[in-house]
């Protein structure tokens, strides 16, 4: 590639702003050439690296931000966020009642008609699809908190 | 994925970040603004960072630092209801924050950039992160070496608290041009120090 060319474009690239748009010409560039390739994704790595501990919030709980807030608004109270905790009681009661439902059915449908049978199942499926759909859309929280652990632990 | 999308993702993404944080920003300063406490306690949690690392360049030590955080958002506070939105919440804060800190009379009389001290933007980076911090600290101290202490704020206000050529200006009053050139060559520098790296 060359040396001028790649020079001009690098040089485009500095002059760039902050959440500027690059422009083609340098993105077709950067597409055909590694070296520039390489250098710009080394400026975007140490660029984040730089900007992104700053960028992360105190907890609103600590003792820095309740030494500000009392000394901005004299009778501000320190209010420990609420965690609402996931009760799974309604979840399990309504998981026992269609496991008791399918084997009640199961086993008084065992001699019956089969084609009655196959549409029963069906309707079991789809209520046990949409029982999974819902827990899990009901508890969302839970779920992203454990897969963020489980991104920690890895 | 090629560069070209990954360019176009993160340009995506940075500005849909930016969106983000102004809606929450307007959000929590009308609820702060009809006496919510807790919505400006959010918004301080946000920036404090921000005014600290700032505040450190000028004072240099935590105890004064600590004041100047106060006062500064005991103002922001008191002049919320004066924001109209013209420019982000965090140029305005940051406008706030230059011009206490320099009518400030426990100020140090010179600028030490965030640069030179590192503890302060201690984050959870990997190795490779660290280096090119450090690299990029470098090429900041290198750069603002010879200029006065406007200039080192400004390089910080880019490199560290990720504001844009227009947003320095309007904080510290610089005109855009002279913004963006200090910026170019400190990029420059940082540029140098990279392509080094790359090729250790």
């Amino acid at each position: 590639m060359n040396v001028e060319k790649c020079g001009q474009i690098m040089h485009d690239y500095l002059l760039l702003d902050r959440h500027e748009h690059v422009p083609l010409k340098i993105t077709a560039h950067l597409l055909a050439c590694k070296k520039c390739r390489t250098e710009v994704r080394l400026l975007t790595i140490a660029d984040k690296a730089c900007t992104k501990p700053l960028s992360i919030p105190v907890p609103i709980t600590s003792d820095s931000i309740t030494s500000i807030m009392k000394a901005v608004i004299p009778n501000y109270t320190v209010e420990e966020p609420v965690f609402n905790k996931v009760s799974l009681k309604r979840w399990v009661i309504s998981g026992l009642v269609m496991i008791f439902a399918m084997l009640f059915f199961g086993i008084n449908s065992y001699s019956q008609n089969s084609q009655i049978a196959v549409s029963v199942y069906l309707v079991f499926a789809a209520v046990i699809t949409a029982y999974l759909a819902l827990f899990v859309a009901g508890n969302m929280d839970f779920f992203i908190k454990k897969l963020k652990n489980l991104q920690i632990s890895l | 994925m090629n560069s070209s999308n990954l360019h176009n993702n993160i340009d995506n993404t940075r500005s849909m970040e930016r969106a983000i944080i102004e809606k929450r920003d307007k959000s929590l300063i009308s609820s702060a603004c009809a006496g919510d406490s807790r919505s400006f306690a959010r918004l301080v949690s946000f920036y404090e960072k921000k005014v600290r690392a700032f505040g450190m360049g000028f004072f240099k030590n935590s105890s004064d630092t600590d004041d100047f955080i106060q006062e500064v958002f005991i103002k922001v506070y008191a002049h919320l209801s004066t924001f109209r939105g013209e420019s982000l919440f965090s140029t305005w804060l940051m406008r706030i924050a230059y011009n206490t800190a320099v009518n400030s009379v426990k100020r140090r009389k010179e600028y030490v950039s965030l640069s030179d001290d590192f503890e302060i933007i201690d984050g959870d980076l990997g190795p490779e992160d660290r280096q090119l911090r450090k690299l990029t600290a470098q090429a900041v101290r290198e750069a603002i070496a010879e200029l006065p202490e406007r200039y080192a704020v400004c390089l910080d206000l880019y490199f560290f608290n990720d504001m844009s050529h227009n947003e320095i200006s309007d904080v510290l009053e610089l005109p855009v041009n002279t913004v963006k050139s200090h910026i170019f060559r400190a990029k420059k520098i940082l540029k140098d120090s990279l392509a080094e790296y790359a090729s250790m």
